[in-house]
């Protein structure tokens, strides 16, 4: 922003200007805190997924690692004809509000049972399959609630750098203008007024 | 025709037979298609020659086709004496197909991709399977199998229903299919006939042993689990089955079915694909038993028969495990 213009170099749009810078550092003070909570929260989640990754990926890989085999043993005709008869898995995705962040939140309604389903090969698949599901799930709800988190906070980090680094510093250059300007016009009208009196004190004497 | 002709072109049949190392060549390929270019040569050429897309889905039709073609060709070069029981035998392809299609009746998958589940039968079926898999509900399934080798299963729908599987049908399905081959085995020469009751019996054995310890591994009920043994045996008798289904700790089942104890330390220790493995191996090693000890009677086309289902498996095997990665060696039945 060019410092003064489209500014009025006037008392009472300084004034103006004044009061809105006040309100933008306001908001910008507001903005960091914001940011550092969210970068604490972004932290947080992290820390957790990673803890909550720990084993988990082994039990996957394992898991889709048996679901190929079950495919390649009984090949993929027999394998994709078994199916459960049950209604599938059902999830409903709800959302939660973190700092003013829509995040997902999964509710589980219904984990189909595996138990007395399937033949041999099929059921060891199943089995591991189903006992990562609820991690998957709570995994995958963390792994988006992060997702949220950290947009949020590149947005938020973007703001905050806009108002600290072009926005603020705008006004105050705006504001150092017209108080410059105002100053100015004052010292003028001080020489002036001066000037005026000396030249009636002359005529007068 | 009569059975030493028969036996004679098993006997040239089995050269085509794809040989051992073939096959861990084909377990080493990286991709689909050096599938394709090893096989194109063999009697599997004429079928992947004509796919119009290469994958581990469409090969695996094609080793499915070729299977049924050896099977169709045996089944009508059987001599009047054994044709019956051939026709018996042969109908394990049928139960296959039936059971793949009751499973996608029971589940209520659309008639269309059922379809996709079945292998083409001509000569071999005589079942319906377009009017199978249009049936409204699988009770109307049932009712289209009258006046076939599969009536009288409609009783198996309220155990299903009351336990929300589908296995109680499936496996009286299993149960009539043995129950016949085992009424058309009890008239072959008597000279042929203790070594395909072996054959046949193994088989019974190595699906009872899996279905025994399921309630063990993986907590299924132990009524369920007493529906699901098919009533004949070979070394795994009835009473010793049903130990293993009521026993509370790994040595107890093991105890229970010492015969097939490395299977069932396989399926207690939560791997059922080194189990099958067994499995396979074993039923392998049976069949050549079956060539080599009788290798002028209807045991040899029994083992013949068994190598090509046991060869359809393990390409099917291969081919899923390449496609996804899987190392296939140590997983086939060689």
């Amino acid at each position: 922003m060019t410092a003064g213009a489209g500014a009025r170099p006037t008392r009472g749009f300084l004034l103006e200007l004044k009061r809105r810078v006040g309100f933008i550092e306001e908001g910008y003070r507001l903005l960091e805190m914001k940011r550092d909570e969210l970068a604490k929260e972004l932290r947080a989640d992290l820390e957790e997924l990673s803890s909550r990754r720990m084993g988990f990926e082994e039990k996957v890989e394992e898991a889709l690692k048996t679901v190929a085999a079950m495919y390649a043993t009984l090949g993929y005709r027999e394998a994709s004809s078994w199916r459960n008869p049950e209604k599938g898995l059902e999830l409903e995705v709800l959302p939660k509000s973190v700092m003013g962040i829509p995040v997902p939140y999964v509710k589980v309604l219904h984990i189909p049972e595996v138990k007395d389903k399937f033949n041999p090969i099929v059921r060891a698949a199943a089995q591991k399959v189903h006992s990562i599901l609820g991690d998957l799930i709570s995994v995958a709800e963390l792994e988006a609630r992060i997702e949220r988190v950290a947009e949020d906070l590149e947005k938020t980090n973007r703001q905050v750098n806009a108002l600290e680094k072009i926005i603020i510093p705008g006004y105050k250059r705006t504001i150092k203008y017209i108080e410059d300007v105002l100053e100015e016009a004052m010292l003028e009208e001080f020489t002036r007024t001066k000037f005026v009196k000396a030249l009636l004190s002359r005529r007068k004497a | 025709m009569d059975e030493t002709y028969l036996v004679v072109r098993c006997h040239g049949l089995s050269t085509r037979l794809l040989p051992g190392n073939v096959l861990e060549a084909l377990a080493s390929a990286r991709a689909v298609q050096d599938l394709v270019s090893i096989l194109t040569p063999t009697e599997y050429g004429r079928k992947i020659v004509g796919l119009e897309r290469l994958d581990a889905r469409t090969l695996e039709g094609a080793f499915k086709q070729v299977l049924a073609e050896r099977f169709r060709y045996v089944v009508r070069l059987a001599p009047e004496n054994l044709e019956g029981f051939l026709k018996a035998y042969a109908r394990r392809l049928e139960v296959g197909n039936l059971s793949r299609l009751l499973r996608g009746k029971y589940s209520a998958a659309p008639p269309g991709e059922i379809r996709t589940w079945l292998t083409p039968l001509e000569g071999l079926s005589g079942l319906d399977y377009e009017a199978l898999s249009e049936a409204e509900s699988l009770e109307k399934a049932l009712e289209l199998l009258e006046g076939t080798p599969y009536e009288g299963l409609e009783g198996y729908v309220e155990p299903c229903r009351r336990y929300g599987s589908i296995l109680p049908l499936e496996y009286a399905l299993k149960g009539l299919y043995y129950e016949d081959l085992l009424r058309h085995a009890e008239r072959l020469p008597p000279e042929s006939r203790g070594a395909a009751l072996a054959l046949i019996g193994l088989e019974v054995d190595l699906a009872n042993v899996f279905t025994s310890l399921a309630p063990l591994v993986y907590g299924y009920s132990e009524d369920l689990t007493a529906q699901l043994l098919i009533p004949f045996h070979r070394r795994a008798p009835g009473l010793k089955l049903m130990e293993a289904v009521k026993a509370r700790t790994h040595q107890a089942a093991l105890e229970a079915l010492a015969p097939y104890s490395r299977i069932a330390e396989h399926i207690l220790a939560g791997r059922d694909d080194l189990a099958e493995v067994e499995r396979l191996k074993l039923l392998r090693g049976e069949a050549m038993d079956a060539m080599h000890g009788a290798p002028i009677e209807l045991p040899y086309v029994l083992g013949y028969l068994s190598l090509c289902e046991l060869e359809c498996r393990d390409l099917s095997f291969i081919a899923v495990a390449v496609e996804h990665g899987v190392n296939p060696k140590g997983y086939l039945s060689i």
